[in-house]
């Protein structure tokens, strides 16, 4: 078996060329099979990721996945507001530690802009219970202040004291926007990963503040300038959502029952957590497909690597004679191929897993600074070394193919060389 | 009957079967038939046919005398649908497949026409190869080389010098040697570890004259010194004048040579 195993190496190094193509193409699917892999285990962390540290997510009624969306993602509208008095229900409920409160409508150059108080910097935690932090600038404090979030900055280029103008709506156009009030950018927050980069902060009094004159739900009034509105004392009387910290876990759904009970006006909580997990159970179908494209090229890695076994055998029938000439049996010949192909297929998975990591280890820094993804380098997971072993044990199975021809071969060319 | 036989030929009848026929005959061949799967007629018929041991033979061949096949059932790849065959002492037919190969790798040196090295080795690792399949000559050339732990290789570079190769050529590929090297590499090869069989195929087709007659002079010489006995098929006779005894396979074959239009399987050159 060893004098095989030389054979087979000498052989293959006979025909570096097509050797190295073959395993180059199981290289890259092995590659791009863990690379999906990879991509889709830190997409459903970072998107579980998304808000932690809240219990529970209270909106107008809808559906879970409705009230998750437009709160934390930033997608869809709410269906209705909740009265400000509601909110302070059950701000001071007893089993209540904190809340955030959520004013959403306005946008500001397709980013969403949210109405909100300090508390929010406070409370509103990613990933592993990690709080929000500034890469420049503070808080807002005055009226016209916004903290913006990271990708914002990026893609409009705005620093800090950049002047930014709000639009009623998602519409960026001529009447719709709040002119008479500009912004100024007050702090810049780190990147996240998470929708609160793409989003616009400012204090729930400026949405009331710059909404005067609109409250028909169109601009129909005269609008008051920026320094009348800031001699001016607002109180917000409708949000859109709030996040609730409860003293205690354990009453999470007792207080999500009487949210849901509550008699002044239909309201809905989720627990972030369940309604994150039934958003994604809806995207494991893009997940699938993902995979399924990936395992295609495999199988076309294999294929590939197949048809160059097989053209490669009719040039080796001298090879197989004289191995033949000195004795070796048909078993021989069958073996020889067979430990080729699990040579080819072998490395190749090496490579594509040396790749893989390679490739991990360079994009890595540039995502968590770009994205503020963390990407945990690990060792391979037990799914991934099935998969590996499926591989190795299929590219076993198809070195069969042209074992098989060569045994055939083998016995019917008997000592006859032909070339 | 055959001129060949003939010599013989008033000795057989005398002969034990067993003992006595091992140590007088390397090859007996006995109302042999042999046709290819389906063919409606056999290619080789050979009534009766021995070579003495130690004996180098000349078989004239020319095309279409049914030379592979008799290669082949000499190398006990194939196995008659009649008669019998007697390699060193051994009914092949007897054997199993396995068992043939075995055989063949312990007992059988072969030289092919041409093309005899696995071009990715180099030409010692060429010549060891004869060893990696067959135990009994491995040991052979250990016992002796007095189980020296590179006897192999010692016994290979040996057979190389003593075939005109010098060490220089004996690391490099065998795919940078010139034909009549290699052909000199394959008959190193062919008698590693002392078969007591060496079969040529037409070994010298590729070379010119001069290197022939050496070529042949020298195999010779390394198959006396092996107590061998050799085999040499040929389909040119001038080379028929460097053998003790020539046989005519046109002739020795019963069956007429328009038959070799069957031929699927022959060679055709």
């Amino acid at each position: 078996m060893r004098n095989l195993l030389r054979l087979a190496i000498n052989s293959l190094l006979n025909r570096k060329a097509t050797v190295l193509l073959s395993l180059f193409t199981i290289a890259i699917s092995v590659l791009l099979l863990l690379g999906v892999e990879q991509v889709r285990t830190q997409a459903k962390n970072s998107f579980a990721n998304t808000i932690s540290g809240t219990d529970l997510i209270v909106g107008a009624r809808s559906g879970q996945i409705n009230l998750l969306l437009y709160s934390v993602f930033r997608i869809g509208n709410a269906t209705n507001n909740i009265d400000w008095k509601t909110y302070q229900d059950f701000k001071d409920h007893k089993s209540v530690k904190w809340t955030v409160p959520f004013s959403l409508g306005d946008s500001h150059q397709g980013f969403r802009v949210l109405g909100t108080n300090q508390d929010y910097f406070k409370h509103y935690k990613f990933g592993k219970k990690q709080p929000l932090i500034f890469a420049q600038g503070k808080q807002f404090d005055q009226l016209f202040e916004a903290v913006i979030g990271a990708d914002v900055a990026q893609t409009l280029g705005y620093e800090l004291d950049s002047p930014m103008v709000l639009a009623h709506g998602m519409k960026d156009i001529g009447f719709s926007k709040h002119d008479n009030a500009p912004f100024k950018v007050i702090g810049i927050l780190a990147p996240t990963g998470t929708p609160v980069d793409k989003t616009i902060h400012v204090s729930l009094e400026a949405i009331e503040a710059i909404h005067v004159g609109w409250e028909s739900g169109a601009f129909l009034g005269h609008a008051p300038s920026a320094d009348n509105l800031e001699a001016r004392e607002f109180e917000p009387k409708q949000i859109t959502a709030f996040l609730m910290g409860l003293k205690s876990k354990i009453h999470t759904f007792h207080v999500q029952r009487e949210v849901n009970d509550y008699r002044l006006e239909p309201l809905s909580a989720i627990v972030p957590g369940i309604a994150l997990h039934e958003l994604w159970s809806l995207m494991s179908v893009a997940e699938q497909a993902l995979l399924i494209v990936s395992v295609f090229v495999v199988i076309a890695g294999f294929l590939g690597m197949l048809a160059s076994l097989l053209t490669s055998l009719n040039e080796r029938r001298r090879e197989m004679a004289i191995l033949r000439a000195l004795g070796a049996r048909p078993h021989h010949i069958f073996s020889l191929l067979v430990v080729e192909t699990g040579i080819i297929c072998g490395l190749g998975i090496m490579l594509g897993m040396g790749l893989l990591y390679l490739i991990l280890a360079i994009a890595s820094p540039i995502i968590q600074q770009n994205f503020g993804l963390a990407i945990n380098i690990t060792a391979p997971s037990q799914y991934e070394l099935m998969l590996v072993a499926c591989i190795q044990l299929s590219g076993l199975l198809i070195g069969i193919i042209p074992a098989i021809s060569a045994y055939r071969q083998s016995l019917s060319d008997g000592m006859t060389i032909r070339i | 009957m055959t001129d060949f036989q003939s010599q013989n030929h008033t000795d057989i009848g005398a002969l034990e079967p067993s003992q006595t026929t091992q140590a007088t005959f390397a090859v007996e061949l006995n109302k042999v038939q042999f046709s290819w799967p389906k063919a409606k007629q056999a290619i080789l018929d050979i009534a009766d046919f021995k070579i003495q041991a130690q004996q180098h033979l000349f078989v004239k061949g020319p095309s279409g005398s049914g030379k592979s096949t008799l290669l082949s059932l000499l190398t006990a790849i194939n196995t008659p649908q009649q008669g019998s065959i007697n390699l060193l002492g051994t009914d092949i037919c007897r054997l199993k497949q396995g068992q043939r190969d075995q055989f063949r790798a312990d007992n059988i040196g072969y030289i092919f026409q041409q093309f005899n090295l696995l071009p990715y080795l180099s030409v010692i690792d060429n010549v060891c190869l004869a060893c990696e399949f067959s135990k009994q000559r491995k040991q052979k050339v250990l016992d002796e080389g007095a189980n020296h732990k590179d006897a192999v290789r010692i016994e290979a570079k040996r057979l190389l010098t003593a075939l005109n190769l010098p060490d220089e050529i004996q690391d490099k590929k065998a795919s940078h040697l010139s034909i009549g090297q290699q052909q000199r590499v394959a008959a190193a090869r062919a008698l590693m570890g002392s078969p007591a069989l060496v079969i040529a195929d037409e070994p010298t087709s590729a070379l010119d004259h001069d290197n022939r007659e050496a070529f042949i002079k020298l195999l010779m010489q390394e198959v006396s010194r092996n107590q061998a006995t050799l085999i040499f098929v040929s389909h040119d006779p001038t080379l028929e004048p460097l053998f003790e005894q020539t046989i005519d396979l046109a002739k020795l074959n019963q069956n007429p040579l328009e038959q070799a239009q069957f031929n699927q399987q022959g060679e055709t050159v």
